[in-house]
């Protein structure tokens, strides 16, 4: 009786700690492990800066532009990247190596790149660009402009989609502020 | 039926001359490629066999030497009253987008079907297996519509896809994505007819041809008495053809 | 502290709260839907830039000029070409499977050679080494068989074989082969033209010309535009022949007439032209008058065909009536006609004097050839295929010693295939330049597959039935795929090393050669703005901007010419008219009247996979093919619908399932042709019969040509 008494007493107290344990444990798994589980990270097979072909002044345009068609053009070429780097530099400075990779990898295989997009969309969305033309880019896209090293690529691990592609209750959200329908063919194909 | 229509500023439309087909299969070929449907070993089962796009063949049913026959290219009809909406219990279908084309979203859909009893049509099609392409085929499959894979139901879309690509091209030009040009935007099937038996447009814009196909004294429309109200548009000058539109009676 | 039951609860309870306020439970959801919407073996669409480039389709024979959408610089899909004049933005159902094709399961993927019943594959210097061997010991009795009716590869391959020793140079027998024979016997120079574009009336007996009949695109879109929707017709089309076929079914008149009498049909409206004060200068006129009045009155072609007089004078009469009448003749399976009912069908077209006439029958000349030693297009099509292969197999004509097949399949594409079989396992070395397994590449002791038209470059020059002379390139969009060859390089490199001088080292030269010859050719221009028929008919033709015709014809455009041969020497032929126009024997089975659709695709090519879909099921059904009678038949053969059937003549069998048609003439069986391949892949193979075996082959009287228009079948 003494025992069980006892152990009662500590006993409320021992729950809700216990309670209290198992809740803050489980925010820290559901908020910190979790999304570190559910994603893998990659990173892109050529560390691509942004910031130095900004800072040459080279506009977001000339490499990201909207074809004569009106369709995005989405990421340039290899062809039009070997425009300007066309043979290796022989430069051993972390730049240097990077370029002279991307030229022995690619230019001279005539291989594409195979980045990895941020926001590729399922194959039954159709996104224009055209149509969204009047927003700025970094309202959905990562301001990639600012950084020398691209971000790490957090693929979902279960879905298999990118960490940052937009979610359709995004896409539909701006579209109802905006007065847009939000009718199933506007976006899917 | 709720019989409340909607009413929407374009209005596409399709104007099928049957007189001008000769049956080819020019329409059902296109399509079959520009929407992603695999090539069937065993198309010769056609309550398996799935064409977005299909030609019937229609007779007078009269013998030879009287007999004639024409040919009678079905895509989905769009209807302004479309049965299939209704009964779809997951809104995977809808009419809701200007243009008044019948929207049906794959990743939605939950295979029940109700949709494929109620049209009267026959223009949707169930997935029975998941498509298989010969090895290496794939990579002819075409960007602007997605692959579906078994156990939804799948049916014309008056190559949507086509009118976003036009709408974007309209914008990069400048112009009014809103008011396309006559043949900015028409379907597969309508470009690649040899014969040019099947025509395109909002039927809504005057400036569209079809706007005045369909007041030709020839144009009908088929089950219109149903009140489904299609965007499809039919045009014979053969009375027996334009008979076989819809059931009548002896008497009439 | 130990962890009793209640701490565990709470843990537990605590948790599970926890959860909820954490991304778990609602993410996992969500991502585990998204999950089941990517099934990994659901292939997804491509992703890159979308463009389109042009060429020219090969694998259909109306020419048609494609544009192609690519996708990341793949090709996806084959459109028509809006700015062509082939096409003018149509496409057949066979034309628009050129991309699937490069992806067919029936393609051969490296060069093979014969080992026993199967194929090893070798490499293409071994497959050099092999040939050039084989045919220098084979030289002096080396033959080709081309199928391709319009390229100037044609050129190459019989320079080739002259150079060899040839035996005999066939082109695959169709419309050409017999329009051919007909002008050469009236003493015509040229290729028959069709203005269809300028053409009022058209008259066309049995030439299936929205499917199967020379640019049947083009004449498509040319009777489209003729035909506004809902409003009354400006054009008035006619057809005459034994079912109401593709083209018969948007025709304002179908006059039932067997493919065997159609000879007769185009004399007994002669009659009545005649009759009604018509005449002509062109040699033969009045023996020609004499042959029709003699034997071709409406008493006599309502007794041979079954068509009343009355039927005829209206046609008569319509023609003269219209401004720019035209009659075409042709087979409602495009193949065996004979020449003699095509030289009576052009004898209207004197007698209306739509000879070189603007909605006429243009006398188009034949574009220079480039490679010295050639043969020209018109004596290529003088010979007689199914004659020599005959000839082969009974013994009668020496078999060759060695057989080059060009993009033809001969053991399958010709009438009484068993015969044509044989003959060609007679032939000792044998090597096919096919793309895919077809029944004739099966046969042959060396396969080296040419690569598919979008992998090469060729072109298109004058494709029978055009109203213009038009040259088209064909242009590689896409990397071979598989580790094939354009044959005209191969035949290029097997010529040097036999030491044999073609002039040229690669077949890009010989077509740049071929561009620069049509830039001296006057009269000729590209059409944009300007297209030929507009010419024709009158507008003046633009100047041809010299120089960057080759950049010209590679954006997609054609070349074109409106022209016609003068003629000094046409005549009527009418002893071969004479002799060879007799009414077809009424039989004592029933008549087979094969039809042919681009949807099946050609001999060459098997069904495209992807037009399989295209296909009723009164048609294909299963695996049995239909053949088509009409009730009236059906009942006399003691025949039901559905019932299944077998077709016996010439020594085969063929299964078939009834259909009840009412659209064909009493007494007639129509079947399908396009199906029963052994060969190719399983969208071809097994699928139906293949009714053109059937077909028997006669020696036409007069001509000597030979023919299959209408055989006599057992119905059983």
């Amino acid at each position: 009786m003494e025992e069980k008494r006892s152990n009662s007493a500590g006993g409320v107290g021992g729950l809700v700690l216990c309670t209290l344990i198992g809740f803050v444990g489980a925010l820290v798994v559901g908020w910190v492990i979790f999304p570190k589980m559910l994603y893998s990270e990659k990173t892109q097979p050529i560390r691509f800066s942004h910031t130095v072909h900004t800072q040459l002044g080279i506009d977001c345009e000339q490499c990201h532009h909207l074809g004569p068609d009106g369709r995005f053009a989405g990421l340039p070429s290899t062809e039009s990247c070997a425009e300007c780097h066309g043979e290796e530099t022989g430069d051993t400075s972390a730049n240097g190596k990077e370029i002279d990779k991307f030229i022995k990898d690619y230019v001279k295989t005539g291989v594409q790149v195979p980045w990895l997009v941020y926001q590729y969309q399922p194959d039954n969305v159709f996104f224009s660009h055209a149509a969204h033309r009047g927003f700025e880019c970094t309202k959905c896209h990562l301001d990639v402009a600012k950084m020398d090293n691209p971000p790490a690529y957090y693929e979902n691990r279960l879905s298999g989609y990118s960490k940052d592609t937009m979610k359709m209750w995004e896409c539909e959200r701006c579209h109802a502020s905006m007065g847009t329908s939000n009718a199933c063919y506007v976006c899917h194909k | 039926m709720s019989g409340q229509k909607k009413e929407f500023p374009i209005t596409w439309g399709m104007v099928i001359d049957i007189d001008k087909c000769t049956g080819c299969g020019a329409c059902m070929a296109s399509c079959q490629t520009e929407n992603n449907v695999e090539p069937q070993r065993e198309a010769s089962n056609k309550l398996r066999a799935t064409s977005w796009m299909t030609v019937y063949e229609l007779t007078n049913d009269k013998a030879y030497p009287d007999h004639d026959i024409a040919y009678l290219p079905r895509p989905c009809q769009q209807c302004g009253n479309p049965p299939c909406v209704s009964v779809c219990p997951v809104i995977a279908t809808e009419k809701n987008e200007n243009g008044g084309i019948v929207s049906q979203v794959y990743p939605r859909c939950i295979g029940c079907r109700y949709c494929v009893a109620a049209c009267p049509y026959h223009v949707r099609y169930f997935g029975w297996f998941d498509p298989v392409w010969p090895e290496g085929m794939e990579k002819t499959l075409s960007p602007l519509t997605s692959v579906r894979p078994r156990g939804v139901v799948e049916k014309c879309s008056f190559c949507h896809h086509r009118w976003t690509l036009a709408k974007d091209a309209a914008r990069a030009a400048g112009k009014d994505p809103e008011d396309l040009d006559d043949g900015a935007y028409v379907t597969s099937c309508v470009q690649n007819c040899p014969s040019g038996a099947l025509a395109f447009g909002d039927l809504k814009n005057p400036k569209h041809k079809v706007h005045e196909l369909i007041k030709s004294p020839y144009a009908y429309r088929l089950l219109e008495r149903l009140g489904t109200d299609t965007q499809v548009y039919y045009i014979s000058r053969r009375e027996w053809v334009r008979k076989l539109g819809d059931n009548y009676l002896k008497s009439e | 502290m130990g962890l009793d039951r209640r701490a565990f609860l709470g843990l537990v309870a605590g948790g599970t709260v926890g959860i909820m306020f954490t991304p778990v439970p609602w993410k996992l959801i969500d991502d585990a839907s998204i999950w089941t919407q990517n099934w990994p073996w659901i292939p997804k669409v491509p992703k890159g830039q979308i463009d389109y480039v042009t060429t020219t389709s090969k694998l259909c024979p109306a020419g048609e000029g494609l544009k192609i959408m690519r996708v990341a610089g793949n090709p996806v899909s084959a459109g028509g070409n809006p700015d062509h004049p082939l096409s003018r933005g149509g496409v057949s159902a066979l034309a628009r499977s050129e991309v699937y094709m490069l992806y067919s399961p029936a393609r051969i993927k490296s060069p093979m050679k014969r080992n026993g019943k199967t194929f090893a594959p070798i490499t293409w210097e071994q497959a050099l080494i092999e040939m050039a061997e084989k045919l220098g010991a084979a030289k002096g009795s080396v033959a080709s068989i081309s199928g391709d009716a319009t390229g100037t590869v044609n050129e190459v391959l019989t320079a080739l074989v002259g150079k060899l020793g040839s035996a005999g140079t066939f082109m695959m027998p169709g419309e050409a082969t017999s329009a051919a024979k007909a002008l050469k016997l009236m003493g015509a120079q040229g290729q028959a033209g069709y203005d269809f574009e300028n053409a009022d009336t058209v008259l066309v007996l049995g030439a299936d010309i929205f499917e199967t009949w020379g640019t049947s695109t083009r004449n498509r879109k040319a009777f489209g535009a003729t035909r506004p929707a809902g409003t009354k017709p400006a054009s008035n089309y006619i057809y005459v022949g034994p079912t109401r076929n593709n083209t018969a079914a948007v025709c304002d008149q179908w006059i039932p007439a067997s493919a065997a009498d159609l000879g007769v049909v185009a004399l007994g409206i002669a009659w009545h032209l005649l009759k009604a004060g018509a005449t002509s200068t062109a040699p033969g006129f009045d023996t020609f008058k004499a042959v029709v009045n003699g034997g071709y009155g409406p008493e006599d072609v309502k007794r041979a065909t079954g068509i009343g007089g009355d039927v005829l004078a209206g046609i008569a009469k319509t023609l003269m009536a219209s401004k720019a009448s035209l009659v075409v003749t042709g087979s409602p399976f495009g193949q065996g006609m004979g020449a003699a009912p095509v030289i009576a069908g052009m004898s209207l077209n004197m007698l209306l004097g739509r000879v070189n006439k603007p909605g006429g029958v243009f006398m188009l000349p034949e574009l220079a050839s480039v490679v010295p030693g050639a043969l020209s297009r018109a004596a290529m099509l003088d010979g007689d295929l199914p004659a020599f292969l005959k000839g082969v197999e009974s013994g009668k004509t020496p078999a060759p010693k060695a057989l080059l097949v060009y993009d033809a399949n001969p053991a399958y594409g010709l009438p009484e295939a068993a015969t044509m079989a044989k003959a060609l396992e007679k032939i000792p070395f044998k090597v096919s330049f096919s793309s895919f397994m077809d029944e004739t590449a099966a046969l042959c002791d060396l396969v080296l597959p040419n690569s598919l038209p979008l992998e090469r470059y060729d072109d298109v020059v004058t494709p029978y039935g055009s109203g213009f002379c038009l040259y088209s390139l064909v242009r590689p969009i896409q990397k071979p795929i598989y580790d094939t060859k354009t044959s005209a390089d191969v035949l290029l490199a097997l010529a040097r090393k036999l030491s044999i001088d073609l002039k040229f080292d690669n077949f890009q030269q010989v077509l740049k050669e071929k561009v620069a010859s049509l830039s001296k050719a006057s009269g000729g221009f590209v059409a944009k703005d300007v297209m030929p028929w507009q010419v024709a008919a009158g507008k003046p033709a633009p100047a041809l901007v010299g120089g960057d015709l080759w950049k010209a014809l590679e954006a997609g455009y054609a070349w074109t010419m409106v022209g016609q041969v003068a003629q000094t020497g046409m005549g009527f032929a009418s002893e071969v008219v004479a002799k060879a126009v007799k009414a077809g024997k009424p039989a004592a089975g029933a008549t087979l009247a094969p039809y042919a659709q681009l949807r099946t695709g050609t001999p060459a090519t098997g069904i495209p996979c992807q037009d399989l879909t295209t296909v009723p099921d009164t048609e294909l059904l299963g695996e049995t093919t239909l053949v088509r009678l009409n009730s009236e038949t059906a009942k006399t053969l003691g025949l039901k619908k559905g019932q299944m059937v077998k077709l016996s003549a010439a020594g085969v069998d063929c299964q078939a399932k009834v259909h009840i048609f009412e659209s064909v003439m009493t007494g007639m069986v129509s079947a399908p042709l396009g199906f029963g391949h052994t060969a190719f892949d399983y969208f071809s193979q097994g699928k139906g019969a293949n009714y053109l075996s059937l077909m028997a082959v006669a020696e036409e009287p007069g001509s000597g040509m030979s023919t299959w228009i209408a055989s006599e079948v057992k119905i059983a």
